[in-house]
């Protein structure tokens, strides 16, 4: 009897505890059929405890009534639950049975207070009387059973999915454990023999359905299960310990106590272990997770569309696990979803695209949320009219798609990321489906950058360098007007102070017949000062006009060009930094003039800052020798030769120093972003090369490039479009 | 006489170039806004006008057709601080600006200018 009691207790406390902890987690339609079974199932349990324990028949007879209530219902949502996996809930017919069989049950209700249905039940020894109507309930239950068994076994048939017919099995194996539960728990009804195993079947039923469910990723409760089981052991050992302890004694004061002792560790243990058990689970796939994150961070770095599309698609086979991935993105010229990279591993997948209406599409703009191949089989779109269900599962077949997950801009959808099954067969977690949805996410910000690059050559890092660097030179040469017209100022006194006063004044002094050494000395050195400050002055006001040009518009690239005047106005700026002399500037330059098609004002800031960062590197080497980090050169003089030469149209332009030059490491990473050798990024006008390397190639088939060797210097080769009479000509017509 | 009228908010600028010239044996006179230049024009009707692009009421080049209007055989040098100011410059041009000087200049190369354009 006692054995009766334990297992109908754990039988009915894990069905409950399972159905309950399933539903809490994820609140759907089959976890709530799911839970009413298992209430069904504990009712039924617990009902047959009450049997044991009542002390006359009479009370055992009401009780066996409520526990056949609970069998009863245990029917109506099993089958709806088999509807549902076997994805044949949607069909009208279907659905009436799960009606049906509602009314079915409550039919059975009602007459199981009869004593046709059950005739009488006496406790000491265990009996039921059973009426002619309980044959009624036993076809009913075998009725259904054989259909559910057959339901599942022509859905096994028909589906492809290895995955799912793995899955399969565990349900088909689950439902027939079941089945012969209930089986022998009727026939220990119509026979004494046969002891009550039926709740061990019961028990591992729903064991093997949990597992099934788990499997099938209708919900996300590994862990949940792994709760309910560990909460189940450490309370079968808090509750069953003491209560053991005084069957034994007989002594129930010690045992109370020590169940009070032992509830009070319940918690802890619990909660210990469950920590444990979690971390153990998830362990991999919190690994695999990190490392996706980390990986797709580094997506916006990724210029190129067509390599951000494969480091998509890589990331999802590598940490995600899944088969194949794919990656369609919207289309303007087409106004269609295009297939734009993919990546599989055991099966060809055709290209395919999609309009806006089509059934995919459209679903993604209304769930914004990824979606789940199976959950849509097993959730039917019943309730939206502007989707052809049946054209949605199509294509997802045809996508050959475990899940498709939207990448939205806005309100927009950019695009979406396909995955196949994993790779293991396993499910798609729901932490698998967030970290989805963040990839997605970063997804798009990275390819919002790139189209961005690819359509205006900046990235948005540039764009806002590019802004910082206007507006300070907005600013700087609103200033350098000012300090200009200062100049001017000074420049123009003191000239007409030499130019008009000096004179009168000498011709005054020679009237009042002072002809004094002294004072022609003092009128001589009058003039000679006014006339340096009337030149220093003039010089000073003009390096603050060509800072004006700063300002100046830079979008035009094909407006004829002096290399002359590029190369004075970057020297003319350099000589507020250092003396020019320590350049040893050195020009190859064949006669004639050198028209460029360009902008003047960036060409002048290459060439600024070329030579800037030449004067550091001659400035560096002379501290290394000094220093005896390399050998010392002891005729070193500072040198740099600006050639340049015409080729094809074009002007070659080298500038060779002789610095301390970079390491073969540095060379590859000298035109990468915000990249310097300098101790500081801000030195000069804050321009890097990378920022240099645009503005060159800003110019047609404008190139730069770089050699270097450690210690002996650098050279940059640019090549420009010379000016031609053609574009002059061309010019003027458009003028 | 000749007669110059200067045209620049610079005050300081304006006293420079009027003794400059006068000096030289110009009459010349001096405008701070473009509205006093109109006045001065109207009242001393100059034969050369230098002329600065950045004044505070109006800009140097937009002056220039109200300045025709009123005498279309005015010489006028645009002077400008900022760096060959291409469109500004190009703009001018078609307007009958005479000639242009950028800021620093030297009075000297100023004057030679004034002298040229004054006996065109």
């Amino acid at each position: 009897m006692n054995l009766h009691i334990i297992n109908a207790l754990s039988a009915g406390t894990f069905s409950l505890l399972l159905g309950l902890l399933v539903y809490l987690k994820t609140k759907k339609d089959i976890t709530l059929s799911f839970f009413l079974m298992n209430i069904s199932i504990s009712i039924w349990n617990f009902a047959d405890i009450l049997i044991v324990l009542s002390p006359n028949n009479t009370l055992a007879l009401f009780a066996d009534r409520i526990a056949n209530i609970g069998a009863f219902f245990i029917i109506p949502f099993f089958i709806k639950i088999n509807l549902m996996i076997t994805e044949s809930y949607s069909k009208g017919f279907y659905k009436k049975l799960f009606k049906y069989s509602i009314i079915f049950s409550v039919f059975l209700s009602i007459i199981n207070f009869t004593k046709y249905f059950l005739k009488s039940v006496s406790i000491n020894p265990f009996r039921e009387e059973i009426g002619p109507l309980y044959y009624l309930f036993i076809a009913y239950f075998v009725f259904f059973s054989f259909f559910v068994l057959y339901n599942v076994l022509r859905y096994y048939l028909k589906i492809n999915s290895p995955v799912k017919k793995l899955q399969l099995k565990y349900i088909f194996s689950g439902f027939y454990v079941g089945i012969i539960g209930v089986l022998i728990y009727f026939a220990t009804l119509l026979n004494r023999e046969i002891p009550p195993i039926h709740y061990y079947f019961e028990i591992l039923y729903l064991s093997i359905f949990a597992y099934a469910i788990v499997k099938h990723r209708l919900m996300d409760i590994k862990i949940v299960v792994t709760r309910a089981g560990i909460f189940l052991v450490v309370y079968t050992f808090v509750l069953g310990l003491p209560f053991v302890f005084g069957y034994i004694t007989n002594n129930w004061i010690y045992s109370t106590i020590l169940m009070a002792i032992l509830a009070t560790f319940g918690p802890v243990a619990y909660s210990k272990l469950r920590r444990e058990a979690e971390n153990i689970i998830l362990q991999e796939e919190k690994i695999a997770h990190k490392l996706l994150l980390r990986t797709s961070k580094e997506m916006s770095t990724v210029r190129e569309l067509k390599k951000l599309f494969s480091l998509i698609t890589h990331i999802i086979t590598k940490y995600m696990r899944a088969t194949n991935a794919a990656v369609y993105l919207f289309d303007n010229e087409t106004n269609k979803y295009i297939l734009k990279d993919i990546r599989f591993k055991n099966k060809d997948i055709e290209p395919l695209f999609f309009g806006k209406k089509d059934e995919i599409i459209a679903y993604l703009n209304i769930k914004k949320a990824p979606i789940v191949y199976e959950e849509l089989v097993f959730h039917p779109l019943t309730d939206n009219e502007e989707i052809v269900y049946e054209k949605l599962i199509l294509q997802f077949k045809e996508l050959s798609a475990a899940i498709v997950v939207p990448c939205f801009s806005k309100d927009f959808l950019l695009g979406f990321l396909i995955l196949d099954n994993k790779e293991s067969g396993q499910i798609y977690t729901q932490d698998d489906l967030e970290l989805l949805s963040i990839l997605a996410n970063q997804s798009v910000l990275a390819i919002e950058n790139a189209i961005f690059y690819e359509e205006t050559g900046k990235s948005l890092a540039q764009q806002f360098q590019e802004h910082r660097l206007r507006s300070l030179g907005k600013m700087g040469s609103g200033m350098a007007h000012q300090i200009n017209n200062r100049f001017n100022l000074i420049s123009t006194t003191a000239e007409l102070s030499y130019l008009e006063y000096l004179p009168r004044l000498k011709s005054q002094l020679n009237k009042t017949n002072i002809k004094d050494e002294l004072v022609n000395n003092l009128t001589d050195k009058l003039d000679k000062y006014l006339k340096i400050i009337k030149t220093e002055a003039h010089k000073g006001g003009e390096i603050a006009r060509t800072l004006t040009s700063f300002s100046r518009n830079t979008e035009g690239y094909e407006s004829p060009v002096v290399l002359d005047e590029v190369i004075k106005g970057s020297l003319n700026l350099l000589s507020c930094k250092f003396d020019l002399t320590e350049l040893g500037l050195l020009y190859e330059l064949p006669a004639g003039d050198f028209k460029v098609a360009g902008n003047l004002a960036q060409l002048q800031d290459v060439f600024f800052n070329l030579l800037d960062n030449a004067h550091d590197a001659q400035k560096k080497k002379k501290e290394e020798m000094g220093w005896g980090k390399i050998q010392l050169e002891s005729d070193f003089k500072p040198k740099i030769i600006i050639r340049a030469k015409r080729e094809n149209g074009f002007l070659k332009l080298e500038i060779e120093d002789n610095g301390i030059g970079m390491m073969p490491a540095q060379v590859d990473q000298t035109f990468i972003p915000f990249f310097t050798t300098k101790a500081s990024a801000m030195k000069g006008t804050g321009l890097g090369l990378y920022v240099i390397k645009r503005m060159v190639e800003s110019h047609r088939e404008g190139k730069i490039e770089v050699k270097s060797e450690y210690g002996k210097g650098t050279t940059f080769f640019m090549q420009l479009p010379t000016y031609t009479e053609k574009e002059k000509n061309e010019n003027n017509i458009n003028s | 006489m000749k007669t110059i009228l200067i045209v620049d908010d610079e005050v300081l600028i304006c006293k420079i170039l009027k003794e400059y010239f006068e000096l030289n044996g110009y009459n010349t006179f001096a405008a701070f806004t473009g509205q006093e230049a109109l006045n001065s024009i109207k009242k001393e009707k100059p034969n050369l006008i230098l002329l600065d692009i950045g004044l505070p009421d109006i800009s140097g080049i937009e002056l220039l057709p109200m300045i025709k209007a009123m005498d279309p055989n005015i010489k006028i040098i645009i002077i400008s601080a900022y760096s060959e100011d291409e469109e500004n410059i190009s703009r001018a041009k078609l307007q009958g600006v005479n000639d242009y000087v950028v800021k620093p200049f030297s009075l000297t190369s100023l004057q030679e200018i004034v002298f040229n354009k004054m006996s065109d």
